[in-house]
């Protein structure tokens, strides 16, 4: 069936990961969609308290210009 | 003792000499803040994700440093902003005592990335050709029996293959968790843009 539920399993337990490092670019696009949004945490199945280090990292990288606040360019 | 990372943007466009500049007016005033600085090296030239003052690229330089007294800071920030040579910049504080060691590690990282990565394409490879004389063997098979037979006794071959090549290798491993993890990735946007979808075409119906 097309609507089987998955295994939802957070990413930093099964890697092992305590720290989020806002330079970290490849690991934060993981768990922002293609317009720039944050993920919720019901879809990536993150842990609530790496979550919350998560939002805080994209949140510094977008600061610094390391992530895009959103992405228009691509719709123009 | 308190950690923190400045991590500041300075114009592309700057030669060596005036990005030296740059960061030894920070490092002066650091010091005036009564710092001792830890690690102050560029990072490298990057792509913004947005234009700041109409750049689209922007050097970045990485300063770690450490106080005890926190009076200072709020004027180290003020002195950042005001320079009109850096673009923008942030200061976090740190848990840990960053690694001091600045010239030796990026090489060291840079290489071992491309020795994985280098790993990763070999053990594709690998892969692909060891598939492919199976494929050429079944497919003389196939001459005896029916085609959909062979064809599942093509992929259990192929899947025992790979659990043969995993045991021994564990970078394999690691390249296959990666594209697994990949793939999971793109179907988490495949839910999220059904998700979205959903979400307008409820807002339409209210």
């Amino acid at each position: 069936m097309a609507f089987q539920s998955r295994k939802k399993f957070c990413f930093f337990k099964e890697n092992s990961i305590t720290e989020v490092d806002y330079k970290d670019v490849k690991l934060l696009k993981r768990f922002v969609t293609d317009q720039g949004k944050i993920m919720p945490r019901r879809i990536t199945g993150t842990s609530a308290k790496m979550h919350r280090k998560l939002v805080r990292a994209i949140k510094q990288a977008r600061n610094i210009a390391l992530m895009p606040y959103t992405n228009i360019s691509t719709e123009g | 003792m308190r950690y923190y990372e400045s991590l500041y943007i300075v114009n592309p466009n700057y030669e060596q000499e005036r990005l030296d500049d740059v960061m030894k007016s920070v490092a002066d005033k650091s010091i005036e803040c009564g710092f001792s600085i830890i690690n102050h090296r560029i990072w490298g030239k990057k792509r913004l994700a947005y234009s700041i003052e109409k750049n689209k690229y922007g050097s970045y330089i990485l300063f770690h440093f450490e106080t005890e007294s926190t009076k200072n800071l709020d004027d180290f920030e003020r002195f950042m902003v005001l320079q009109k040579t850096i673009l923008r910049n942030q200061t976090i504080s740190l848990a840990n005592k960053p690694e001091a060691h600045v010239e030796d590690e990026p090489a060291k990282n840079e290489e071992q990335k491309e020795t994985t990565e280098g790993s990763s394409v070999a053990t594709k490879t690998k892969e692909k050709l060891n598939i492919e004389p199976d494929k050429n063997e079944e497919q003389k098979e196939t001459t005896e029996g029916s085609s959909v037979a062979t064809k599942t006794k093509e992929k259990s071959n192929v899947e025992s293959e790979q659990n043969s090549e995993k045991e021994p290798l564990i970078e394999e491993e690691k390249a296959v968790e990666i594209e697994e993890t990949l793939a999971q990735n793109e179907e988490i946007e495949e839910k999220v843009e059904l998700a979205i979808e959903e979400e307008t075409t409820e807002e339409v119906q209210e």
